[in-house]
């Protein structure tokens, strides 16, 4: 066939966000389309910085705690946690039992609030409506347990210094004695409607595929990290809080296509939920939090570095302190910014209906990213 | 043969379409997980954080005795007190405590760090309004609402 009448197509930009709904929050692309294939794309973050670690260099400790959980606010326990580990490890203090378990228990029912709303929205991302009303609904549930602990639904402001803020009500037991019996069935119904759906199927099988190699070269954490083959899980290489006591098992996926990161998710949760059921049969009595702990402690000079494994992956704090009551330095590692951080060689020759589930079962919260 | 995978696939249908059916019914029956929000309101948990109030003491006026204490935890550096001292009087005298709720993030470390039990936060949730001046809260209004008594901390 002559070159000349054969079909010439012509590359096309389009943009997709920052206002984009698949893009869960504010994230923008510049895709350089050929027809329905990408060529290119060119990420933009930044919509949502608050610029939080310069407001934490310019806060006292106490003061930010508060604000730690706005870092990421579907995870926000985490953030508060991994504040409060790395101003207890300056300060050398020893956790109660008890707050180390009421910490890790709240820390997974935050967990499964968090993978709830990824398997609604992923669900919904793809067309499907009911799977976001059922995620919701469970999510209601933990958010209930969460709210009467610690006074509210998603800033929590629950972790201290050397504890946690309060213990127990006497309405927690029976409610969490409900969720524990209820949760497992309801995942049950999440795997129903969506594993073995056709066009759920059809849409998340084989696309976005990442080796391990590349995931690791890319920095990726948790769940992405780990259904990309990876057995790496914080909470058993390097236990915090009680999870060493606990024992935990992590979820590991062999094929990492937008498939098994969802399917690592709802694993996942399965796992939280047996996390949360020891941790109440184990639950040891005691004070929850340490007596002489100072509101505002003067840590001494040296830096730390505190991970925590959030929904998202490996939350890291680097705190650098010069011997004043503020921080002379507060360096977060996001897991979403680095899980964010392969998108373009990911939607290089995809569809552009592709790129909604790959972007999607990333789990990424631009909060998150910005911060 | 075709006729038969023909019939398959309609019997296989219609009893997914029935299951599905099924399920709605079940869910028909059940009670609405919803709330129809200006008519009915959900209740509140005990240790629910609305916005901050000052409690009233004995004699109905509050119970600050201005001793700061609140103002270096607060995040937004949302709370102001103006306090001088008189001669023959102990301690300080609140000229003014105001409050702004514009600025408030609802964190409750003011109500912990209190050791008067003078502010605490009311389960009140509903503060829009529609002139930000309005959110300022001085010590009348900050007053004006109390704690149910099963709210207590």
């Amino acid at each position: 066939m002559a070159t000349d009448t054969a079909i010439r197509t012509e590359e096309f930009q389009v943009n997709m966000g920052p206002q984009h709904p698949s893009t869960h929050g504010v994230f923008r692309m510049v895709l350089t389309m050929d027809g329905e294939r990408v060529v290119d794309c060119e990420p933009h973050i930044g919509f949502l910085h608050r610029s939080m670690e310069k407001m934490a260099e310019n806060r006292l400790y106490i003061q930010f705690l508060p604000m730690a959980d706005r870092i990421d606010y579907l995870s926000s326990m985490f953030c508060a946690v991994a504040h409060c580990e790395a101003v207890e490890q300056f300060m050398e203090i020893e956790v109660p039992p008890r707050a180390k378990y009421l910490r890790t228990m709240f820390m997974e029912l935050n967990r499964i609030a968090s993978h709830c709303i990824f398997f609604g929205v992923f669900a919904l991302d793809l067309g499907a409506v009911t799977p976001f009303l059922y995620g919701f609904r469970e999510r209601e549930l933990t958010m209930d347990l969460l709210e009467m602990t610690s006074g509210q639904r998603i800033t929590f402001n629950y972790v201290r210094f050397g504890g946690v803020a309060a213990d127990l009500p006497e309405s927690f037991f029976p409610a969490v004695e409900r969720f524990i019996k209820v949760f497992p069935g309801r995942v049950t119904d999440y795997e129903r409607i969506l594993n073995e759906n056709e066009i759920f199927l059809a849409r998340t099988k084989g696309i976005g595929v990442v080796d391990a190699a590349r995931a690791i070269n890319y920095g990726w954490s948790g769940p992405n990290l780990r259904s990309s083959g990876v057995d790496f899980d914080l909470r058993q290489n390097m236990p915090y809080e009680a999870y060493g006591e606990l024992g935990y098992e992590p979820v590991v996926l062999p094929n990492g296509d937008c498939y098994d990161r969802y399917l690592a998710r709802i694993l996942e949760m399965r796992a939280s939920h047996a996390l949360i059921k020891k941790c109440m049969e184990g639950l040891p009595e005691g004070p929850t939090q340490k007596e002489k702990v100072s509101k505002f402690p003067k840590l001494p000079a040296g830096e730390v570095y505190v991970r925590v494994e959030s929904p998202r992956g490996d939350y890291g704090l680097y705190l650098v302190s010069d011997g004043t009551d503020k921080p002379y330095r507060y360096k977060l590692r996001t897991p979403s910014f680095n899980n964010l951080s392969m998108i373009r060689e990911m939607l290089r020759g995809v569809y552009l209906a592709d790129i909604v589930p790959i972007f999607g079962s990333l789990d990424v919260i631009l909060p998150d990213v910005d911060r | 043969m075709r006729l038969f995978r023909a019939v398959g696939r309609i019997v296989k249908g219609t009893w997914w379409l029935l299951v599905g059916i099924v399920t709605t019914t079940k869910h028909l029956l059940r009670h609405a997980i919803t709330v129809q929000y200006p008519k009915e309101r959900f209740e509140q948990w005990p240790r629910f954080r609305g916005r901050v109030a000052m409690v009233a003491g004995d004699d109905g006026g509050h119970k600050c005795v201005a001793c700061a204490q609140c103002i270096p935890v607060c995040p937004a550096a949302c709370i102001t007190l103006e306090r001088h001292r008189e001669e023959g009087v102990k301690g300080f005298i609140v000229d003014a405590y105001v409050i702004d709720l514009g600025l408030c993030i609802y964190c409750g470390l003011c109500v912990e760090a209190c050791k008067f039990d003078a502010l605490a936060m009311i389960p009140e949730y509903e503060m829009s309004v529609y002139d930000k001046a309005e959110l300022v809260y001085d010590i009348p209004k900050l007053l004006s609402r109390q704690l149910e008594p099963e709210f207590k901390r």
